[in-house]
């Protein structure tokens, strides 16, 4: 099996090769064969990758040891599930899953759009191909998933690192990939557009919602992250600005950029520089996070590891892209040209540059911040450290930016707004914030950065309720239905916008989130039987400590009593898990009582089975159940955005034709 | 142009083809089913056979066998897609592989610019956009959405021509294209529609988006 899987990495190689070969050929001869026979042999080669990842999901689930990748990803313990995924759980299978999935996408993409596009189609192949027959060659010159041993294979295999065997780290490595890699077809519509010289907003149509999904699926990988941290990691918070957490930030800044951006150029034919530029940074910075994560030039809890070999390669394809992708770029300026220019910076094509702009800056300084210790460590040969103190100093004020924009933009009129414009719009937002802000302050809030944040929330969720309800009204008044209707016939017939309106609502609630993060407590206690200690408004109590075994782990459990305002609430019970073969590295679980105000988080990090006591962490964590539930509305907004045309077609009533709305 | 049932929709801009258009869809039609159509029920019995014969055997053993035969079946359709090009005569003697949107493709085109008009005015209503800005983008989005409507009705300079030089190619006449549209009286290119590919700018283009070629002198 190992042999064949190896061929059929050697044959997708050869098949995208075909493929990237014959559609150019076809497409500079004008011979439709060629190009037809391109496409064909793409699909071939997303045939031929599913083969090859059905046989090593059949090496993990038949504990075929010959295999290094499985021996060294599973072990006969452990659960089919965890069997499965670990497809994705090493490097070698992660990139095997990279291509297998570009290749699906790929194919769907040219599939749905091979008569709308049919121009671009040809390089849209041979550009997918052309990411494609790199992954390829790193898997067949050096990590190749199908590496068999040489010798007697072990009769068990290691088994998967225990932290991974988490439904969160099941959903999360796939959930980023297909964010990662859907990057790349929007790219390759981009570049395509500029071989061939169609610039106009016809690209755009073809990958706006393939730029959506994979946006959606970045943050979801990303918030499941945070999830998996909060809930697995036990150190009480949920973003490090660790180099792979980062690795995944960073496209995800330039695709939002990317996706407010397009609006101008459809609307106004401006930015059609910005929109090449930023689609190409964001597929370039999927392959930098990619290179990140799996070269070793940065030094993380979840790296893959260090391999040179795999560090130059990616430079060389990374400076190809750049090289390639910008050099097209320049090439075809004359016809980037804006149809019209900026005519004045109270404007909403004002706001989106702006917006470009702090998102673009948000990226390059997680960047920066990411890639500073190997820099210093090249240049001066000291490895300088950087950690979240940086991050939040920098950050803080940049994500206030982004949300003061997220509610100041769509207000705003396009071309040029007026002061009865900006009365108008800003003013019931602007009051709402105002005494929010008073609230707060009267609170003993403090302005920076909490209570600004928390009025920012306001003003934000304030323009998005102004928009529902006028718009509401507008289409009330033009279709006589009742207001409900109303309003669901807006949100249908205008789902990008109202759906985008959603979304903000979902950032400006996880925001609020983040806003918490100002009020937390957290400290440790060393606790006897029976004793108690207190933090704010919580008492705990050490109810003694107990270990239970259920074949593929140890647990050990402690029982914590738990008081609110002398209140009993119940029982916790944070552990620790021993699991077979990984005894060294025991995993922390947790124990969270979650409400819509605050986590109660409790965490075991030492324990005396003796005297049955206890080392004990308290953290209270305020408002943080905000972020994973504007994480669901986001998720929401994003949906009805990407729903199909006749959706809710009941609310989509006729109006006159003169009629101004939707 | 009326389809026949399991027919394909025609690609490309020749809407004047017919049946030998399309080789490679005529020799893998039976009675309305398409190749397809036997591999994927071929497929599916095999895939059953299968299950059948390995009864009695661990799950692990019936999922594989039914993923294999799926995956092989996949590769088969992939092996017929990237031959099946090569082999066939090629469709048109002219084929030239761009401008060639499908007439579904300006249908949407159209859908989507009608649409941006009806946004425009909801803006207007919304008081986001001025009544000067209003006029200037509604007027510019109904040029083009008219300049589309004229395409799809045959009246546009670039689909019209189009067709007249794959009809004179497949008769097999030694008229060129620029007699048969000398024959023909070429109206002027309206305000904005570019005079080399047909594509309609606006009003107020000065150069064409799609070919670069100007637009100024023209309107």
């Amino acid at each position: 099996m190992a042999s064949l899987g190896s061929f059929l990495l050697m044959a997708t190689f050869v098949i995208f090769a075909y493929a990237l070969a014959a559609s150019v050929a076809g497409a500079r001869r004008g011979s439709r064969q060629l190009v037809e026979s391109g496409v064909g042999a793409f699909y071939l080669a997303a045939a031929v990758m599913t083969v090859a990842s059905a046989v090593i999901v059949q090496a993990f689930v038949t504990d075929n040891y010959s295999i290094k990748y499985v021996q060294r990803y599973s072990d006969q313990l452990q659960p089919m599930f965890y069997k499965i995924t670990s497809y994705w759980g090493g490097l070698d299978g992660s990139i095997m899953f990279w291509v297998f999935l570009l290749s699906a996408f790929g194919s769907l993409a040219v599939y749905v759009n091979r008569d709308r596009h049919r121009e671009l189609i040809p390089y849209v192949v041979a550009i997918i191909s052309g990411v494609q027959l790199f992954f390829l060659f790193m898997m067949i010159v050096h990590k190749n998933p199908f590496e068999t041993f040489l010798v007697q294979a072990p009769k068990d295999g290691q088994g998967l690192n225990p932290l991974l065997q988490n439904i969160y780290m099941v959903i999360h490595p796939p959930s980023l990939y297909i964010g990662f890699v859907g990057m790349t077809i929007p790219f390759a519509f981009g570049m395509a557009a500029l071989i061939t010289g169609h610039t106009d907003d016809s690209w755009l149509r073809a990958v706006r919602r393939w730029t959506m999904v994979s946006w959606l699926f970045l943050s979801l990988g990303l918030t499941l992250g945070m999830i998996w941290a909060y809930e697995e990691l036990g150190w009480g918070g949920y973003w490090g600005w660790d180099p792979v957490e980062n690795a995944g930030l960073l496209p995800w800044l330039t695709a939002t950029a990317f996706l407010h951006s397009v609006i101008v150029q459809e609307r106004r034919g401006m930015l059609k520089v910005w929109n090449m530029t930023l689609v190409i940074t964001t597929f370039f910075l999927t392959i930098f996070g990619t290179f990140m994560t799996r070269s070793g030039v940065v030094q993380s809890v979840h790296a893959f590891g260090e391999d040179r070999a795999l560090a130059w390669m990616f430079t060389v394809f990374m400076v190809v892209i750049l090289v390639f992708s910008f050099g097209w770029v320049i090439k075809r300026l004359p016809m980037l040209k804006p149809r019209y220019e900026l005519d004045s910076w109270i404007s909403r094509e004002a706001a989106f540059v702006a917006n470009n702009w702090i998102l673009l800056i948000a990226a390059m300084l997680v960047l920066f911040g990411t890639m500073f210790p190997t820099l210093s460590e090249a240049l001066t040969g000291n490895r300088l450290t950087v950690g979240p103190p940086f991050f939040n100093r920098w950050m803080a004020p940049i994500g206030l930016i982004i949300l003061a924009l997220t509610g100041v933009a769509p207000l705003l009129a396009w071309r040029r707004s007026t002061l009865a414009n900006l009365l108008d719009s800003f003013l019931w937002p602007v009051v709402f914030a105002l005494a929010v802000s008073v609230g707060f302050v009267a609170l003993g809030v403090r302005v920076w950065s909490s209570g600004l944040c928390f009025a920012l929330c306001a003003f934000v969720a304030a323009t998005i309720v102004q928009e529902f309800h006028r718009g509401g009204m507008v289409r009330k008044e033009a279709t006589g239905t009742d207001a409900v209707t109303a309003t669901i016939g807006l949100v249908m017939r205008e789902r990008r916008r109202y759906g985008g309106y959603i979304v903000h609502l979902g950032i400006v609630l996880m925001f609020l989130g983040f806003a918490g993060e100002g009020f937390k407590a957290d400290e440790q206690f060393l606790l006897k039987m029976g004793q108690e200690a207190t933090l704010r408004h919580f008492k705990v109590r050490n109810d003694g400590v107990q270990v239970t075994d259920d074949g593929q782990k140890q647990m050990v459990t402690g029982r914590v009593a738990v008081f609110e305002n002398g209140k009993r609430l119940g029982t916790m019970y944070p552990a620790r898990w021993f699991f077979r073969k990984h005894e060294q590295q025991p995993t922390t679980e947790v124990a969270i009582r979650r409400t819509a105000g605050e986590d109660l988080y409790l965490v075991m990090p030492a324990y005396d089975l003796k005297d049955q006591s206890m080392s004990l962490q308290v953290v209270i964590n305020p408002l943080i159940n905000w972020i994973w539930f504007g994480f669901g509305i986001l998720v929401l907004g994003t949906g009805i955005a990407l729903l199909p045309e006749r959706a809710f077609a009941f609310a989509l009533g006729r109006v006159p034709s003169e009629t101004a709305t939707p | 142009m009326a389809r026949k049932r399991g027919e394909k929709p025609h690609r490309g801009g020749r809407a004047a083809a017919s049946a030998p258009d399309m080789p490679s869809h005529a020799s893998g039609e039976i009675a309305g089913l398409q190749a397809w159509h036997l591999l994927a029920l071929g497929t599916m019995a095999a895939m059953t056979a299968g299950v059948f014969l390995t009864t009695g055997t661990p799950i692990v053993n019936v999922v594989s066998v039914s993923v294999a035969i799926a995956t092989t079946a996949l590769v088969a359709i992939g092996i017929y897609r990237t031959l099946m090009p090569l082999v066939m005569p090629d469709a048109s003697e002219q084929t030239e592989m761009l401008g060639g949107r499908t007439r579904a493709a300006f249908e949407r085109e159209k859908m989507l610019v009608l649409r941006s008009i009806k946004e425009v005015e909801f803006d207007r209503a919304m008081r986001k956009i001025s009544d000067a800005d209003y006029q200037e983008m509604v007027g510019r989005l109904r040029s083009r959405a008219a300049g589309l409507m004229r395409t799809l009705d045959g009246g546009g300079p670039g689909y019209r021509e189009l067709i007249e030089r794959d009809l004179a190619t497949r008769l097999g006449t030694a008229q060129a294209p620029a007699s048969a549209a000398a024959s023909v009286e070429q109206p002027r290119p309206a305000p904005g529609v570019c005079p080399e590919c047909g594509a309609d700018n606006g009003t107020d283009a000065r150069f064409c988006k799609a070919c670069g070629t100007r637009v100024g002198e023209a309107s």
